[in-house]
């Protein structure tokens, strides 16, 4: 049976999860305590994901193939045991992007409705 | 310094052991695949944290860890158990096995695999037809003749006699000793009249022990961890113990005696679960599962052939020297049928089970299961027919169930064998099966489920309208629980075929099973431990009412009904109170009969305290004259 080959709009809207798990990935590959670390480093702390969310974000994110496993090693000194890495597929990244794009809608939008105070504004705001 | 660390290396040691143990709440598919790697998550963070010596922050972080695998665990639980894409369908490892043909410790990875996920038959094909492909491979050379030759020399059934004999008499001796009904019995405890005993404690004992010799046998003849030998087998002899010392827990005698028969066929269940746990715990999977509970049907039926052959001997041995006015002593009695019965127990298991190989490479190929298999094909469409049947003449009588117990009773044993005809004809569907046959095979399993649910649900419905009118019994709690998994049971079992797509229809039968032995080992544990609890009784209370209500609360099963011969008035005895019931009308409502009533002196019925009258707007509640 054929099926229809998804399109990366298909996999939008993603979830929070989702979109910091490839966001960590888009620069390099990285094991799974890495994600968790620069998704924790980015977010000034404020987003910690756990290793059971992780793999499991990870084997669906295997799935739909937005992501691969890799057998580079980039950092072999700096790794005393053997991991797994994972890496961004093409398709990955297009669904990224296209949820970067769909959140710069979104954002632009609310701008339209002023409720994303400017700059100015907001500098106003303080200075009075 | 050095001591900070050691004891931060050996809380590390402790906290991934427990974090690793924790992981078995993922299905075993997901813990195989990524289980290694969430433990060196943990182990890292673990290790970041000890470092920087902030305990709060730890203690958060533990908290938090807990949290995050009981949620993931149960969406990844629910995804396995619906996604039927994961296992379902006959897998093609030829590719596989043609990359992995140079690496044999990949390749013996691999076969492991195939063999959890039951899909030995696909794996030896793939070997088959890459050997033929590359004959000059030694590695698939030496794999074609190990699963064609030297595997079958290594599956000679092994049975260590040596063994088995002195643990058959061992717990032949134990059941002989056991059943002396002058010095073992089981008293029910409480009230004024004497005690009064009910059933040897073999009745109670006879199952956890047998398992427990029956795990030593398997634990050496199959060479396995004595440590899970002795944790398997604690956990029925410490549910009997319970059992024994809390059953007078449950109060009066008509519950200490639903409790007692309750256990009595829970607590088998529970201690042939332990050796299901024992051979289980590292082919978790729902193909190994039902493989075991297949051995075990047979294990059931052979052991019942055994004792039923040993006591049509003894029988007639007794017979002939009956005839010759010769009688045997009760002690020698007891030795024969107690003793016989406790050594076929272990035989039975020790000649169907290989010790040495998993559940999912056991051996299914005897004449035994192409004959249960036949009676289960004929058996399905009969079935079928005959709840047809039967569903259009429920209108015509829609109130018996709810007025007779008797008839709940016979639903209930219907409903666990329609489940059990339903294992029985998909486990042993012939395995060169027709594609034709197959699609009949799933209409009838499905037609007969969605019937067998609507006369569960019209069963159930009916235990809960006599529980909700007269009240909640340690047996009604039980049968409204069995009938609850069962009818769960069905429902999922048709939500998987729903979801099944073709060809995988049987993946989803599997899978329902497999859950199901797990709930039903599950509520068994619960019957047995919680009903003392569920059920108590305030003994100060029952202390209050006269010697004559007591005997009655103690003896008689419920509902006690209450006259004395002067007054016209019926009451229900309910908590230590007298309930008057209006009228006739209401009498025959709640389904009460005269049988129910007993007489007492109107001095004592006048002495118990007056509680809500039936119907509740009735009046006040007029006392016996």
């Amino acid at each position: 049976m054929n099926q229809a080959t998804p399109t990366p709009e298909s996999h939008l809207p993603l979830t929070p999860t989702v979109f910091h798990i490839l966001l960590a990935l888009a620069d390099k590959e990285r094991h799974g305590y890495g994600i968790i670390k620069e998704v924790e480093v980015r977010t000034n702390g404020r987003i910690h994901i756990m290793a059971g969310t992780l793999y499991g974000a990870i084997k669906r994110l295997l799935e739909r193939g937005l992501i691969q496993e890799t057998d580079d090693r980039p950092d072999p000194e700096l790794d005393d045991e053997r991991r797994r890495y994972y890496q961004l597929t093409d398709f990955g990244q297009r669904v990224l992007t296209a949820e970067v794009a769909r959140l710069e809608e979104q954002l632009r939008q609310a701008h339209s409705k002023q409720l994303i105070p400017s700059n100015n504004s907001a500098q106003a705001a303080f200075t009075f | 310094m050095q001591r900070g660390v050691e004891v931060n290396q050996a809380l590390l040691a402790v906290l991934s052991r427990c974090y690793q143990l924790l992981l078995y709440a993922y299905p075993s598919r997901f813990r195989h695949e990524y289980g290694v790697w969430m433990a060196q998550v943990f182990r890292d963070e673990v290790r970041r944290l000890l470092h920087e010596g902030n305990t709060a922050v730890l203690l958060h972080f533990l908290f938090q860890t807990v949290f995050d695998l009981a949620k993931t665990a149960f969406v990844e639980q629910i995804e396995a158990l619906f996604n039927l894409k994961m296992t379902g369908g006959p897998m093609s490892y030829h590719d596989t096995v043609h990359t992995l043909s140079d690496n044999p410790q990949e390749l013996e990875q691999l076969y492991h695999n195939a063999l959890k996920a039951g899909q030995q038959k696909a794996f030896e094909q793939a070997i088959d037809d890459n050997y033929e492909n590359a004959p000059n491979n030694m590695l698939l050379a030496g794999w074609f003749h190990r699963l064609h030759y030297a595997a079958s020399q290594a599956k000679a059934f092994i049975i260590e006699w040596r063994w088995v004999i002195p643990l058959a008499i061992l717990n032949g001796l134990l059941f002989w000793w056991l059943t002396d009904d002058e010095q073992y019995m089981i008293y029910f405890r409480g009230g004024p009249s004497a005690p009064q005993s009910f059933l040897p404690i073999i009745f109670l004992l006879g199952a956890p022990f047998t398992a427990l010799f029956i795990l030593i046998y398997f634990t050496r003849a199959g060479k396995k961890d004595w440590r899970l030998t002795a944790v398997t087998a604690s956990l029925p002899l410490l549910t009997a113990a319970y059992a024994y010392f809390s059953y007078a827990q449950t109060g009066v005698r008509p519950f200490q005696e639903q409790y007692l028969t309750l256990t009595l066929f829970h607590l088998p269940l529970l201690a042939w679960t332990s050796v299901g746990v024992f051979f289980l715990i590292q082919h978790r999977d729902a193909h190994s599962r039902l493989r075991f509970l297949l051995k075990s049907i047979e294990v059931i039926v052979v052991g019942g052939i055994f004792a039923g052959v040993l006591f049509a001997f003894l029988g007639i041995t007794i017979g002939l020297f009956d005839a010759l006015n010769v009688e045997f002593s009760e002690l020698l009695l007891r030795f024969l049928f107690g003793g016989g019965l406790g050594f076929v127990v272990i035989i039975a298991p020790a000649i169907i089970y290989n010790p040495m190989l998993p559940p999912a490479e056991q051996s299914f190929s005897l004449g035994f299961y192409k004959l249960i298999s036949a009676v289960m094909q004929v058996l399905l469409p009969l079935t079928f027919l005959v709840l047809l049947i039967y569903i259009g003449f429920i209108p015509a009588n829609f109130r018996a169930p709810f007025d007779n117990r008797d008839v709940l009773i016979t639903y209930n044993v219907m409903l666990f064998a329609v489940v059990l005809l339903l294992v029985g004809a998909t486990i042993l569907r012939p395995a060169d099966s027709a594609p034709e046959r197959d699609r009949w095979l799933r209409r009838l399993i499905i037609g007969v489920t969605i019937l067998t649910l609507i006369v569960s649900l019209y069963a159930l419905s009916a235990i809960i309208f006599r529980t909700i009118n007269d009240r909640l019994t340690p047996n009604r709690l039980t049968f409204i629980g069995w009938n609850v998994i069962n009818i769960g049971l069905l429902v999922l079992l048709l939500l998987l075929q729903w979801r099944a797509q073709a060809g995988q229809w049987l993946e989803g039968l599997y899978r329902a099973f497999s859950l199901g032995t797990a709930v039903y080992a599950i509520w068994a544990a619960v019957i047995i431990l919680a009903l003392p609890w569920l059920f108590g009784v305030n003994q100060g209370e029952i202390e209050q009412l006269p010697v004559s209500v007591q005997k009655l609360i103690f003896t008689e099963p419920d509902p006690v009904l209450l006259k004395c011969l002067a007054s016209p008035h019926i009451y229900l005895l309910d908590d230590g109170e007298k309930r008057w019931i209006a009228d006739i009308a209401t009498f025959n409502n709640r389904g009460y009969v005269w049988d129910d009533v007993n007489f007492i002196p109107c001095i004592d019925l006048r002495a118990v305290p007056d509680g809500t009258p039936i119907p509740a707007d009735a009046g006040p509640p007029p006392q016996p004259e």
